[in-house]
């Protein structure tokens, strides 16, 4: 059985990017590009691990993390943030309200981000 | 020579210039000419009312058409330094979200690349992964360059806080030395390392401290001739730790030197030998420097070459 991460990013050269990369190691992805979405398919699809991009449409990325980690169903899932915001505060805030761990997009090469998100899974 | 400095910097007119401001908008020149008219005006009332005029009256009247006109030149300089905090505003959010909105395409494009590396990378022909290094080689440069922005612009907003731990700063310059070696290897630098015995732990953010190394050793060999020495030196300076790096490069000219830590400035020798830099290197290595209680400075001599030093305090203080 393929395990299952939820992809959470509204961009579509990083989705097609690291997804595809993703796929490649064996992993089903789930494709979401604004927060409402991605809280309705963390619930129906129950992934066994969320990327969680924090600039995202509709509902910003804090938001969603506060709701996945409030939710008896989805609160044990391991959630990484991959962003672009590294103000100390942004980090803080999003350990605080549980992310597991937080990336910076721009530090990473595309391999280094795959092994750090196998290293959770 | 100091003298000269001094007098170079009276010249009003052409430090507006350098700011872009008019005359009238010139805090310094409105200062100046408010300083000439309050001497000029005290010495003609005197004179006026001692030789001429017997009325309290005019000499009232005349007290206050100076007060008047102190006051419209006050208001002109308020409004000239509400407008050179409104710029500066403006250039640091232009910084903030300019950087902010590259640093997304930039990783677009550095993932992509990283995938055509990964899915063709073996099947390539020659010529074609040499155009790929080229690209990522450069999207390297840029999100170098945009991580530098984004620096000044936190060390400008105040928002760079260093985390101070104590850490072995010795292994920390070996490290920034071994990441260097490859670079000094290809145009035949060596690079040595000398440390006293028995140093006591830097008291700093060492993350923020390996950044000023790198800054500092990547200037070092960028701008030295091939086969030549850089030496790295670690020493106790009272309570603080003292580092310097000494190279024998083509050195700044003196002309050039008090403006080396200035942001974005580029001197001449620098351009000669390289063109590309950005000029915010030193300012950044000495803005994380002092926000961590140290201090830098350098010496140098064009042609002969250069020695950068900074202090930082240590875990006994």
């Amino acid at each position: 059985m393929k395990k299952k991460i939820l992809f959470i990013e509204d961009e579509r050269a990083l989705q097609k990017t690291l997804g595809d990369y993703l796929k490649s190691e064996g992993y089903k992805v789930i494709s979401a590009f604004d927060g409402e979405n991605a809280l309705k398919l963390a619930l129906s699809e129950e992934p066994d691990l969320i990327l969680l991009d924090l600039v995202i449409p509709k509902i910003t990325g804090f938001e969603v993390l506060e709701k996945l980690k409030n939710d008896q169903k989805t609160k044990s899932i391991p959630v990484i943030v991959l962003t672009n915001l590294e103000q100390p505060s942004d980090i803080d805030r999003a350990l605080a309200l549980g992310a597991t761990t937080y990336l910076v997009k721009a530090n990473y090469s595309l391999e280094e981000v795959v092994e750090k998100i196998k290293s959770f899974i | 020579m100091d003298l000269i400095n001094f007098l170079k910097d009276l010249n009003i007119i052409n430090s507006c210039k350098r700011r872009r401001l008019s005359l009238w908008q010139c805090p310094q020149f409105i200062f100046l000419l408010m300083g000439l008219l309050i001497i000029f005006s005290l010495l003609l009332a005197y004179f006026l009312a001692n030789r001429y005029i017997s009325d309290p009256l005019i000499v009232n009247s005349l007290v206050f058409v100076l007060a008047l006109v102190l006051m419209i030149l006050n208001y002109l300089i308020t409004n000239s330094f509400e407008k050179l905090a409104e710029v500066l505003k403006i250039k640091s959010d232009f910084i903030s979200i300019v950087s902010h909105q590259l640093r997304t395409p930039l990783a677009s494009l550095r993932w992509s690349f990283d995938a055509l590396d990964k899915r063709l990378g073996p099947n390539l022909q020659n010529e074609i992964a040499e155009y790929l290094n080229l690209l990522k080689e450069n999207v390297e440069k840029m999100n170098e360059l945009v991580a530098s922005l984004l620096i000044v612009s936190r060390i400008e907003e105040g928002r760079l806080p260093s985390l101070p731990e104590p850490f072995d700063l010795g292994q920390l310059l070996e490290k920034v030395i071994s990441n260097f070696r490859i670079y000094a290897q290809a145009k035949e630098i060596k690079i040595d390392f000398l440390k006293e015995n028995n140093l006591p732990p830097a008291l700093a953010d060492p993350r923020q401290i390996e950044q000023v190394m790198s800054n500092l050793l990547d200037n070092a060999l960028k701008y030295s001739q091939e086969r030549t020495l850089v030496q790295v030196r670690l020493i106790k300076f009272g309570k603080f730790l003292k580092c310097e790096v000494e190279d024998q490069g083509f050195g700044i000219n003196r002309a050039e030197q008090k403006y080396l830590f200035n942001k974005f400035f580029r001197g001449e020798s620098a351009f000669r030998a390289q063109t590309s830099g950005s000029g915010l290197g030193l300012f950044i290595a000495k803005s994380i420097v002092e926000r961590n209680g140290g201090q830098m400075g350098f010496f140098s001599k064009q042609g002969a070459g250069s020695i950068f030093w900074f202090t930082l305090p240590t875990k006994i203080n």
